[in-house]
């Protein structure tokens, strides 16, 4: 081989042939997709219909990418022989008999089916397009391996979630009520209440009767917010424990607030809630993967896009 | 095989009693495993719900472009922000609840269920590609409309009460059937109650496994709400294709035959609604004892308002009388028409003279409840048995999965696309945001939600949520208001609302104790203070002729306030809790009487007011009719059809029901009283 090299005149041709031939390869044109004209058509009367407006450059470019998704679905299902499902025969039989393609109307099913693949209905047609795009996509669906998350995978989302695997605090009180027009006397309880020992059962006949009960179980704020008004709720939350309160509005009139017992947060543990983030993970990776999937399968073509006006 | 079956027999029979062992302190059964509650009360607390939602599951709400499911309806119903469609069909409408709700069924329609699984679910199928499959997956909104059509006429869930009702041809073409769709859905609205049920002590929230059997023949509305008390539900949800049409006494039947006799652990109620569109079918009297007692068993309480108007009473203020009623308060959120028919308006007009206004002279006495009260009474009287002891919840009727959603400010409408943006002024002005379920209940949990329902200790709302507690008796005192232990004094010495009252003598009177506090509201949003509360009192007498009368019983119905004209903002103060002890000065301890309360809220804007006003056209100003032109030769620009803000300009003076300022209200479950018992 070295001898041979050494005539560069041969170097040369063999150095150019790889070359040229790597380029055709490398160069190979990808098959062109034609759109329709009537398809683009449309799908921007059908968003003009729905939106009332045209659409303009950056919404022209989403129905592309969309038609463009459509096309490429619909040749991959073609080529996989998807065409040959029963739903889809049955379709062009009858679409061969409904546009009268054939002049013998007792013609088999088969020679129907024939005179509408040859009039273009397999691709012309948008029942027949559709439910090849659905088909395809299913069957892009089953060849994505959905790997189960893994553990750190889960910790990364349960970590970026916190605060939806938070059980809130709660706090227990018990509250003197007075009306909206009774604050002096609040204000005098409250005080007589934070410089003496009055026993509990005794302080809460110090007010009026409040019907929704002077002495609340174990709520979260938004339970408080719900039972007495988020100004109530806001105020109580952060009293301290067995203390009266100075005066806290709601939307009642005002309550003197003693806070029996409290139950701080508390994180669930990644064990209790990983059914939850794996199954939110295992759906955002399908519908990206599926995405994805589609999109390279747009790049093998070179689609080609109607000149000119578009037809509406 | 066998000894592996011995020791979980054995694994579930000791768990049974470890249940049962742990429930003895518990007011209620528990009949499910789940830890107590940490806010347990005895003296019970209120929990604010909605036992009446659709999802993208439902056949009516998927046509609409709403694609939010069981799991993204009960988000919405814990806090969360869901998306919706606009009037467009594209899903950028973000709505979420100001506050949670406590509790929440969805209730998907069974009719269809596997019809819209099969159309929506999975292309492999044939059924999938059929016409009216394609139609409702379809985003063109005539389509859809042909496609709602399809499936709520002819042999859909409306067709005629005579004609057998075929399942839609949907359901034969592939070897998946509409039962295998239904199933796969049942199961997944099973799923998603369970995986939004809180089993925690934290009690947080509480879903019902549930579904809507949806019969109205001729458009008359004869739908129920199954809710089922915990997971054990039956194989399938019961529809008309298994009872036929016009024959809820079959429901009953079925349900008693597949869930309470089939399943130790299975229990279930039935909950009417939409009486005010039953066209008088909906409480005919009861063939037999068996159908009046079935009738007291599975269906303790009502749905009495909701998205598609309430159903206490009717009363016509321009005729200056109403269906068996003088109570002027009547003229609260009414449909013009009597049956569901009046759904079809399209673009500002009703496209069907069957939905057309029915006069008050024609209008059936008992679609509306206070009159079906009273004539349970008189039925009493003759047969003996009441079949009409029911108390009230209120509920949406949402179809764009927005349990809850009542607030008249924050409302997006309840039928995806059909009923968003403009369109909700322009085509479902008639409807509103609908009403909440009230439950007294010892905890957020489903048994003890579920067991307070059973004994209708329960209240409906308009939409609001004030805290309203009733107890009648004989001896309460008449200073209880007063007493820091009311409310076990009024367990103690009487019953709550939805009891029964024993007699105690001709020479006694029954006293009632009623306590209501105001919506506490959220920051930003107060609650509206409260007007007055009145006893609604209807017996019957010893002709066997019944009677109601209203009487206010606290408050001030002359108090003045009233609404800002520009801004809606309230204008005068009303009541922040009203307490009374009241005794029925015209008691005759001979005659059959039952009492409920109506809370009545001062002044506020309804929902309608509000859009309108934000669209520019303002229902309280004089020069209405000049904005509403403007602001429909915008509309026109964008592509609107037909007059989109009309309907805002309506004048309350020429109309028999409608105001564009509201008293929102709560009713809570009556109390009977019936002598000799």
């Amino acid at each position: 081989m070295k001898k041979w090299m050494k005539h560069s005149w041969l170097a040369c041709l063999l150095l150019g042939g790889l070359v040229f031939f790597s380029w055709q390869w490398w160069s190979k044109p990808l098959p062109e997709l034609f759109i329709q004209t009537d398809a683009l058509s449309a799908q921007v009367s059908n968003w003009q219909q729905l939106t009332g407006r045209e659409p303009g450059p950056e919404d022209l470019d989403r129905i592309k990418i969309e038609i463009a998704r459509e096309a490429v679905l619909v040749e991959k299902a073609l080529a996989a022989g998807m065409q040959n499902a029963q739903v889809i025969q049955k379709r062009l039989a009858s679409l061969a008999g409904f546009l009268a393609l054939l002049d013998d109307t007792d013609a088999p099913e088969a020679t129907q089916i024939e005179a509408a693949i040859s009039a273009g209905l397999l691709r012309s047609d948008p029942l027949v397009r559709r439910y090849l795009a659905e088909a395809m996509r299913m069957r892009l669906k089953l060849d994505i391996d959905i790997v189960t998350p893994t553990i750190a995978a889960q910790q990364q989302w349960y970590e970026a979630h916190l605060q939806n695997f938070t059980l809130p605090r709660r706090i227990q009180l018990n509250h003197v009520y007075f009306s909206h027009e009774d604050k002096p006397r609040a204000l005098e309880v409250s005080k007589h209440l934070q410089t003496s020992a009055t026993p509990l059962e005794e302080a809460l006949l110090m007010g009026d009767v409040f019907y929704g009960g002077q002495k609340l179980p174990m709520k979260t704020q938004q339970q408080l917010e719900s039972a007495l008004g988020t100004e109530f709720a806001q105020a109580s939350w952060g009293l301290p424990l067995e203390q009266w309160s100075a005066p806290v509005r709601s939307a009642y009139g005002w309550h003197v607030v003693w806070v029996i017992d409290e139950i701080k947060a508390r994180q669930q543990p990644l064990e209790d809630v990983a059914a939850v983030i794996i199954r939110e993970l295992e759906e955002q990776t399908m519908k990206a993967a599926l995405q994805a999937k589609i999109d390279q399968l747009v790049t093998q073509y070179d689609i080609v896009w109607p000149v000119g006006q578009i037809n509406l | 095989m066998r000894i592996l079956t011995l020791l979980l027999g054995l694994l579930l029979v000791t768990g049974e009693v470890f249940a049962q062992e742990s429930d003895t302190a518990l007011a209620f059964e528990r009949t499910e495993q789940r830890e107590d509650c940490a806010d347990y009360q005895p003296l019970r607390q209120p929990m604010f719900g909605d036992l009446h939602v659709h999802t993208s599951y439902s056949f009516d709400s998927y046509v609409s472009s709403q694609r939010n499911d069981p799991w993204k309806a009960y988000e919405f119903a814990k806090g969360k922000a869901i998306t919706l469609p606009n009037v467009d069909g594209e899903q950028e409408i973000i709505w979420q609840l100001r506050r949670p709700l406590d509790f929440t069924a969805v209730t998907d329609h069974a009719e269809f269920l596997g019809e819209i699984n099969l159309c929506t679910e999975d292309s492999s199928t044939l059924a999938y590609w059929m016409p009216h499959c394609m139609m409702t997956r379809s985003d063109t909104f005539i389509v859809q409309l042909l496609a709602a059509d399809y499936w709520s006429s002819s042999d859909g869930v409306a067709g005629p009460a005579g004609k057998e009702i075929e399942r839609s041809y949907v359901c034969k073409v592939s070897d998946k059937d509409c039962e295998d769709g239904s199933a796969e859905f049942w199961s997944n609205i099973q799923q998603a109650a369970e995986d939004h049920y809180d089993r925690s002590a934290e009690c947080s929230f509480t879903s019902f496994v549930g579904y809507e059997y949806t019969d109205a023949p001729e458009y008359r509305n004869l739908h129920r709400n199954v809710i089922f008390r915990n997971k054990d539900v039956t194989r399938l949800p019961i529809s008309t294709y298994d009872t036929g049409k016009r024959n809820f006494p079959k429901l009953w039947q079925l349900l008693r035959e597949q869930c309470i006799d089939g399943d130790m652990a299975c229990d279930v109620l039935s909950i009417p609604h939409n009486s005010n569109l039953s066209g008088g079918w909906m409480f005919p009297d009861p063939v037999n004892e068996k159908q009046a007692t079935d009738r007291l068993f599975f269906e303790p309480v009502i749905e009495l308002t909701q998205h598609k108007a309430s159903s206490e009473c009717r009363f016509d203020r321009l005729l200056g009388r109403g269906v068996d009623t003088e109570d002027e308060l009547c003229t609260f959120e009414q449909n013009k028409s009597d049956n569901l028919a009046s759904m079809g308006v399209l673009y500002g007009e009703l496209q069907t003279d069957r939905g057309a206004p029915v006069s008050i002279d024609e209008f059936g006495r008992r679609n509306m409840l206070r009159n079906v009260l009273k004539d349970g009474l008189a039925l009493e009287k003759s047969s003996g048995i009441n079949p009409f002891k029911m108390g009230f919840i209120g509920s949406t009727d949402t179809h764009s999965a927005a349990p809850g959603g009542t607030e008249e400010d924050n409302f997006k409408g309840h039928l995806g696309r059909r009923d968003t943006q403009y369109r909700n002024v322009q085509d479902h002005f008639e409807d509103g945001p609908g009403g909440l379920a009230v439950v007294w209940a010892e905890e957020n949990s489903r048994d003890a939600i579920f067991t307070g329902m059973r004994r209708k200790e329960t209240y409906a709302t308009s939409g609001t949520r004030p805290v309203v507690r009733v107890f009648g008796g004989w001896d309460y005192d008449s200073a209880l208001c007063e007493a820091p232990d009311l409310v076990a004094q009024g367990y103690a010495g009487g019953v709550p609302m939805g009891g029964d009252m024993l007699p105690r003598g001709a020479d006694q009177t029954p006293t009632f104790v009623v306590t209501a506090l105001k919506d506490a509201g959220v920051a930003g949003h107060p609650g509206n203070d409260l007007q007055r509360l009145q006893m609604i009192k209807g017996w019957v007498d010893a002709a066997g002729e019944t009677h109601e009368t209203v009487i206010d019983i606290a408050g001030d119905a002359n108090n003045g306030a009233t609404v800002d004209a520009n801004s809606c903002a309230p204008v005068g103060a009303g009541f922040a809790n009203l307490c009374t002890v009241w005794q029925d000065p015209d008691f005759n301890a001979e005659q059959s009487a039952f009492y409920y309360v109506r809370v009545v809220e001062n002044p506020s804007c309804r929902w309608s007011t509000l859009q309108c006003q934000a669209a520019g056209v303002n229902p309280l100003s004089d020069s209405c009719g000049v904005q509403a032109e403007a602001a429909n030769a915008l509309r026109d620009e964008e592509g609107a059809i037909g007059n989109v803000y009309g309907k805002c300009c309506l004048a309350e003076e020429e109309e028999p029901f409608y105001s564009p300022v509201q008293q929102e209200r709560a009713w809570t479950s009556p109390i009977w009283y019936q002598p000799g018992v």
